[in-house]
């Protein structure tokens, strides 16, 4: 992990923006230091029972009062103790939904919230997270005291961290989500009117709240340029008119529907009946090791529509399911979404060639792909060959990456001769990296012990490595 | 694009006529456009959702009184 180090403090290297406190880490726990200027409004909050009704409801990430003598870092009045989430994400690994998801349940909580005199001070894609089975609202020190008739501070922040890229990735391309990288504080509105095609401005939400919210942004831009600002100030904002502007926004967020291409789903199911037994034998085997390795979070890389992912969720694990097709993690996300409550499973969207990097202040503000683990097990299921002969990474760097986040490794090998690797070939000769069972013996065997294997009907081979002591 | 303008610029003093100043402070900046939009469609949202109200209660007024005429009909009848 990426962290500063203060005595036996962590800082979280992602919390410092917000002067009213910030989160820590002390011997594996989590805390939240609640400073001065945040006092006011964590009293406020706590007292008039907004934090309870918010937990209550399954919106906010739940928190305990502990003592902060002799635990937080100076400065510290109060000091809370949160529970610790399996792992964070990012909005540019995010599924379409997850992110509208996150945008509805800001809106949900700002509905409850403002009858009770109180509202979010911000609205960051960043302040949601998966906690188990279900998003949360992170951010304690997000709800403040709504500052009366005043507009919602965060409303240009909501826009530019849902409404833009939403509206991109459902009526531009979903990979317009991966923009996320360079925007981390939000699209700009004015990238998203220019990349949106006009049409799609005669829906009134994406009108008022990309268009002439863009639209005013660059003309009072302009004229705080050239100091004519005054006038431009300060408007006012009634109590009836600010629920009227969350209903708005409701129905803007719903109303952006990514229907993604149902073809695809049609080659899965040519591809699934043609490997029905290789599946099988898979499925099986894969059981077998996660029943016998009770992992707590298992990593499954190349998880296509999530089957491998929903075993070893089965046996309690938290799975972290990584493919690089927005179709594929957004089909596992809504079919988690359509059960009764979603399983242990976090779906994410990104090219494993290409993980996602450090990102954000010193490139330390959000982690990289790997500072996010450990991982108990790794699943790598027909991914190897794709890293090697598509993406040409040798197969050692992959065995070495896998490494230094995995204990435990269930890795198929598929033969050269294998109909899917003849495929990636079919164009590319002898020039190519090598790639055979000898090569990839050797370059996992110089990070992990072979445990167990298991050979497929087609001749594909599964191996369960554990990575070597001291590696 | 050009009649946009044009609806964004009278809107714009439409807000100035309708709003005063007040003070707003927060660690994020809320920005002036955001501020100024959201007021414009806050106001617009504030009068459909009273025109809402004004219109269910006009509905619930005359839908009572008309359901008192029609049980006073129906009193009648079955007193008959």
């Amino acid at each position: 992990m990426i962290e500063k180090k203060m005595t036996q403090i962590i800082a979280d290297s992602g919390s410092f923006r917000d002067p009213s406190g910030h989160v820590f880490m002390k011997d594996g726990e989590v805390y939240r230091s609640i400073f001065k200027p945040g006092i006011m409004d964590f009293e406020a909050a706590r007292d008039s029972g907004v934090y309870d009704k918010l937990i209550g409801r399954g919106l906010l990430l739940s928190h305990q009062e502990v003592n902060p003598s002799n635990l937080a870092p100076e400065g510290t009045v109060y000091c809370l103790a949160h529970p610790r989430l399996p792992m964070i994400s990012y909005p540019w690994e995010w599924p379409f939904s997850l992110l509208k998801d996150a945008a509805l349940i800001h809106l949900d909580a700002m509905k409850i919230l403002l009858p009770l005199g109180f509202w979010l001070r911000d609205a960051s894609a960043f302040n949601v997270q998966y906690e188990g089975k279900k998003l949360r609202l992170i951010d304690t020190l997000s709800i403040g005291r709504r500052v009366p008739e005043s507009p919602w501070v965060a409303y240009g922040q909501f826009c530019s961290h849902f409404i833009a890229p939403l509206a991109m990735a459902a009526y531009c391309d979903v990979r317009t989500l991966s923009l996320w990288r360079n925007y981390i504080d939000g699209y700009p509105l004015d990238l998203a009117i220019k990349l949106l095609p006009i049409w799609r401005f005669l829906k009134p939400g994406l009108f008022m709240h990309l268009m002439l919210h863009g639209r005013f942004q660059a003309l009072a831009d302009r004229k705080e340029d050239i100091g004519k600002s005054k006038l431009l100030r300060k408007p006012k904002v009634s109590d009836r008119g600010l629920i009227g502007l969350i209903s708005s926004l409701f129905r803007a967020v719903d109303g952006i529907k990514w229907k993604h291409p149902s073809r695809l789903w049609e080659e899965y199911g040519q591809i699934r009946t043609y490997m029905e037994e290789d599946v099988a034998g898979k499925s099986e085997y894969i059981d077998k090791i996660v029943r016998r390795l009770q992992p707590k979070m298992v990593w499954d890389l190349g998880s296509n529509t999530g089957e491998f992912s929903l075993i070893a969720a089965s046996y309690g694990a938290f799975v972290v399911s990584i493919d690089g097709d927005a179709a594929c993690t957004e089909h596992l996300y809504q079919s988690l979404s359509r059960e009764n409550g979603h399983r242990n499973i976090l779906p994410l969207t990104m090219d494993l060639a290409n993980p996602s990097p450090g990102l954000g202040w010193d490139n330390c503000e959000r982690l990289r792909l790997s500072d996010r683990g450990p991982a108990d097990l790794m699943l790598a299921l027909a991914l190897i060959h794709h890293l090697v002969l598509t993406n040409n990474v040798p197969i050692s760097l992959v065995a070495e990456w896998m490494a230094s986040i995995a204990s435990h490794l269930l890795v198929e090998f598929i033969p050269p001769s294998d109909p899917m690797v003849q495929k990636l070939l079919r164009n590319r000769g002898e020039e190519h990296l090598p790639y055979n069972l000898e090569v990839f013996q050797s370059s996992f065997g110089n990070f992990f012990d072979f445990l167990d294997q298991d050979i497929l009907e087609n001749g594909r081979i599964l191996f369960l490595c554990r990575r070597k002591k001291g590696g | 694009m050009k009649s946009n303008s044009i609806l964004a610029i009278s809107l714009i003093f439409c807000c100035l006529l309708i709003f005063s100043a007040n003070t707003v402070y927060a660690y994020l900046d809320p920005a002036t456009g955001s501020m100024i939009v959201q007021a414009v469609i806050a106001a617009v949202a504030a009068i459909s959702v009273s025109i809402g109200i004004f219109w269910s209660r006009l509905r619930s007024f005359f839908s009572r009184l008309l359901g008192r005429k029609n049980d006073r009909k129906e009193n009648d009848t079955n007193n008959s």
